[in-house]
């Protein structure tokens, strides 16, 4: 079974998902195209993140975090 | 110079005030901004999103939102990602930091039932394929209308035999399209049954003979994807299926 990430799926990620703010402060992004249907195209091949040198292993992050204990300056609630 | 507007990367809960380093979009410094137990990881910027239609600099910026998102999780155990280019321009004479702590007050109790629900979760895309020749194949060698016509038109002569084929194409997308309906429910509840919680998204292109037959985003606890994993095996043993898993990402899907 295929597992490795790539571009199209951070992009579909990061683009598409995610918390959205609705409030007077926030800058409305509607109708600006950040990214045209054609660049979308190109970019819908199946090169992984990895290759961009892009994607961190967050699995390995993670366990590196935890290994480090809670951050020595976060203030405590 | 004062600051114009932050770029908001996720929200955590967490009281912290650290700075990060320049690891956020065009190598701005990010930092955490708190308030009342909840913080926002933010960068300040110039009052206006990020837009360009220069693919090295758009994958880019996108690359650095995702990674100081990662880092934050990785940081913070439970966040809400924002989708890019998420501003906040702080309202007339105030400074944005104060506008951001005030929406934080504001907005408090929906951002920590949102925390709540993806406490110790994380996300993974699910996607089914299947190879369409395969899968007509067999739908041809089914008893029934579709099965009589190819044989029909292997005893006809070439004009008839031409629309005939057309015939064949046209109830053979039909065909296709019931059946994909059919596995959908047949595999939706097992994948369901195998997570905290599901949303269905729209299928990816087609690539060659392969079809996108299911994009789901999936949420679930950490270290609980062997149930995920087994069901989707078992969909590969499936003659003409395939199926893909990306993760673990953060619960961008379910902020």
């Amino acid at each position: 079974m295929q597992t490795q990430a790539t571009l199209v799926d951070l992009l579909d990620m990061v683009l598409e998902k995610g918390l959205v703010i609705e409030a007077d402060v926030i800058i409305s992004v509607a109708g600006i195209p950040l990214i045209g249907l054609n660049l979308r195209a190109a970019l819908a091949g199946m090169e992984t993140m990895t290759s961009y040198g892009l994607m961190l292993d967050i699995d390995q992050r993670m366990r590196q975090e935890a290994a480090r204990g809670p951050a020595s300056n976060v203030i405590p609630t | 110079m004062s600051v114009e507007a932050l770029y908001l990367y996720c929200v955590a809960r967490v009281s912290t005030q650290e700075g990060f380093g320049p690891i956020g979009i065009e190598g701005a410094l990010v930092y955490a901004l708190s308030h009342q137990g909840l913080c926002a990881v933010a960068h300040d910027c110039p009052a206006r999103p990020y837009e360009s239609s220069d693919e090295p600099t758009v994958r880019g910026w996108v690359a650095a939102h995702h990674q100081v998102v990662a880092m934050a999780w990785a940081r913070f155990a439970d966040i809400l990602p924002c989708r890019f280019n998420t501003i906040l321009k702080g309202a007339p004479s105030l400074d944005p930091r104060e506008s951001l702590r005030r929406w934080l007050e504001r907005e408090s109790q929906g951002l920590l039932e949102r925390l709540a629900r993806v406490e110790g979760k994380e996300e993974r895309g699910v996607q089914v394929f299947w190879d369409r020749p395969t899968i007509a194949r067999q739908l041809k060698a089914r008893e029934g209308p579709l099965r009589d016509i190819a044989l029909k038109i292997t005893s006809l002569p070439e004009g008839t035999a031409y629309l005939h084929r057309q015939k064949l194409e046209r109830l053979l997308s039909q065909e296709l399209g019931l059946e994909a309906e059919a596995r959908f429910k047949e595999f939706y509840p097992q994948i369901r049954a195998s997570v905290d919680d599901i949303q269905v998204g729209r299928a990816g292109e087609a690539q060659g003979g392969r079809r996108m037959i299911m994009n789901l985003s999936c949420l679930l606890r950490r270290g609980r994807e062997a149930g995920l994993r087994e069901v989707l095996e078992k969909i590969e043993r499936k003659e003409g299926f395939s199926a893909r898993s990306t993760g673990p990402w953060p619960p961008y899907s379910f902020s």
